[in-house]
C-alpha cells in the first residue's frame, strides 16, 4: 500500500500549479495563430510547443542534460543556430534591387532609428542597459538576430523577445500603412519609380565579398551572422554550387528552424515569462516597429531633397526587415495610390538592407555593452 | 533601477553612428563597382561591334 501511495505521489500530476497552466493557455494561443491563422507558422509551431512541452512538470526536458537544455545549450547558447539560419536566409536573398540602386541601402539603416527609439523607452520603463538593448532589437524585425542578440545580452528575456519579434513580424501589415500613411501625402504615395536597371551576375557575385569587407570591418561583433549571410548568397549567385544552396535554403534551415523554435519555447517556463516586464516588451515592439516604420519614411523624404532620382517614400517603410512581408505591404500601398506603380522590386532594396542593417545594430550594442 | 545614461547615450551613438557609416560605405562601395562594371560591359560592347 505504502509503495502504490509513493507511486502516486511520483505523478507529474500533483506537480501541476496554476502558472503552468496560465503557460499552456499561452501555447495553445500561440498555436492557434500559427495554425489557424498562418502567423509565422515555421517558427510560432515548435515554439509553441516548446513552451507547452517545457510546462509540464518534473520532465526535466529543462534541466541540465534534458533534451531541450541540450537544443538551447549547443544551439542558442553557443549562438550556433542564429547564423546558421543567416547561411540559408543568403542563400535565398536577391540582393539585386540593393545593386541596382545602392542608395535603398541608406533606408535599411534609417529603419534600425526604431531599434533605438525602443532602448531608450525600455531604459526609462527601467530595464538595464542589455535587456534595452534586447528589447530595441525587435524594432529590426528580425527573429534570428533577436535571439542572437539576447542569447548574447540578456538570455533571460529570449522567450518574451523572440515571441514578440516573430508575432510583430506577422503584425507588419496592420502596423506599417497607418504610419507611412501618416507621413506621407497623396501625391508622394502616387509617385512612379523608373525601372530598374539590370544587375549582372558578376555584380552579384562580387557583393557578397563587398559587404562582408565592409561591415565585418566596421562592426566585427557582427561577423557571425554577416559572414554566414554573405555565404550563403554567394553559394547562390556562383551558381557553381547547387547542393549546396539547396541544402542551406531547404534542409538545413529546416532542421535548425526546428531546434531554434523548441529551444527557444522552451526558455518559456512561468518564472521567466509570467511577469509585468513581458507586457512592457510587447508594448515596447510595438514602440520599436513604429519608429522603425517612421524612421524609413522620414530619411526616404530627407533623401528625395537632396538627390536626382527620387524614391517613392513608401518604400522607406520596407526598411524593417520581415522579408518579403514589408516590401509586399508597401507594394500593395503603392498600387492603392497609383495602380500604374509596381513599387514590390524598388522595396525589395531597402527590405533587404534592413536585415542587413539590424544585424550591424546587434553587432553595434554587443561592442558597445559586452 | 538606476540608469547609467552616459553609457547609454554612448551606446546608442556608436550603434547609430556604426549602422549608417557601414551601409553609407557599403553603397558607396556597390556604386562605385557598379559603375567599374558598366566600364566593362561597355568597353566589351564596343569590342564586339568593332569586331564584327
Amino acid at each position: 500500500m505504502e509503495t502504490i501511495a509513493h507511486s502516486l505521489e511520483g505523478l507529474g500530476i500533483w506537480s501541476l500549479g496554476w502558472k503552468n497552466v496560465v503557460m499552456w493557455i499561452i501555447a495553445f494561443i500561440l498555436m492557434y495563430l500559427a495554425i489557424k491563422k498562418g502567423v509565422e507558422p515555421l517558427l510560432l509551431v515548435p515554439i509553441s510547443f516548446g513552451i507547452f512541452a517545457a510546462n509540464f512538470p518534473m520532465t526535466g526536458l529543462t534541466n541540465p542534460g534534458g533534451l531541450f537544455y541540450i537544443f538551447y545549450h549547443y544551439g542558442i547558447e553557443t549562438e550556433l543556430i542564429p547564423p546558421l539560419i543567416f547561411l540559408g536566409l543568403g542563400a535565398m536573398t536577391d540582393f539585386g534591387p540593393c545593386i541596382a540602386n545602392p542608395k535603398t541601402l541608406l533606408l535599411g539603416a534609417a529603419a534600425q532609428v526604431g531599434v533605438y527609439a525602443a532602448f531608450f523607452t525600455a531604459l526609462i520603463l527601467g530595464f538595464s542597459i542589455p535587456e534595452a538593448a534586447t528589447i530595441g532589437i525587435i524594432g529590426g524585425a528580425d527573429g534570428p538576430t533577436t535571439i542572437y542578440l539576447s542569447a548574447n545580452l540578456a538570455p533571460h528575456l529570449m522567450g518574451a523577445v523572440s515571441v514578440a519579434a516573430y508575432s510583430y513580424m506577422a503584425l507588419v501589415p496592420i502596423i506599417i500603412p497607418p504610419i507611412a500613411r501618416l507621413l506621407t501625402t497623396k501625391k508622394e504615395r502616387e509617385m512612379v519609380m523608373t525601372q530598374m536597371r539590370p544587375v549582372s551576375k558578376n555584380e552579384k557575385i562580387v557583393f557578397p565579398l563587398l559587404a562582408s569587407i565592409v561591415i565585418i570591418l566596421l562592426v566585427p561583433p557582427s561577423a557571425p551572422l554577416m559572414a554566414m549571410f554573405m555565404l550563403g548568397n554567394l553559394f547562390m549567385e556562383s551558381g557553381v554550387v547547387e547542393r549546396l544552396t539547396s541544402v542551406s535554403r531547404d534542409a538545413l534551415m529546416n532542421i535548425v528552424t526546428i531546434i531554434l523554435g523548441v529551444g527557444v519555447g522552451s526558455t518559456m517556463s512561468a518564472e521567466n515569462f509570467l511577469n509585468p516586464r513581458t507586457i512592457y516588451i510587447f508594448i515596447l515592439g510595438v514602440v520599436a516597429f513604429a519608429c522603425a516604420t517612421a524612421g524609413g519614411v522620414i530619411i526616404a523624404k530627407i533623401m528625395n531633397l537632396f538627390c536626382k532620382n527620387k524614391v517613392n517614400p513608401l518604400i522607406g517603410a520596407a526598411g524593417v526587415s520581415a522579408v518579403p512581408m514589408a516590401a509586399r505591404v508597401v507594394h500593395n500601398m503603392g498600387m492603392q495610390a497609383n495602380p500604374q506603380s509596381y513599387l514590390l522590386m524598388h522595396a525589395m532594396g531597402p527590405n533587404v538592407a534592413g536585415v542587413i542593417g539590424t544585424a550591424v545594430a546587434a553587432g553595434a550594442f554587443i561592442l558597445s555593452i559586452k | 533601477m538606476e540608469v547609467d545614461w552616459g553609457k547609454s547615450l554612448v551606446v546608442a551613438y556608436t550603434g547609430i553612428v556604426s549602422v549608417f557609416l557601414a551601409l553609407g560605405i557599403l553603397s558607396l562601395a556597390v556604386s562605385i563597382s557598379g559603375y567599374f562594371f558598366k566600364q566593362i560591359e561597355k568597353s566589351k560592347m564596343k569590342k564586339v561591334k568593332s569586331s564584327s
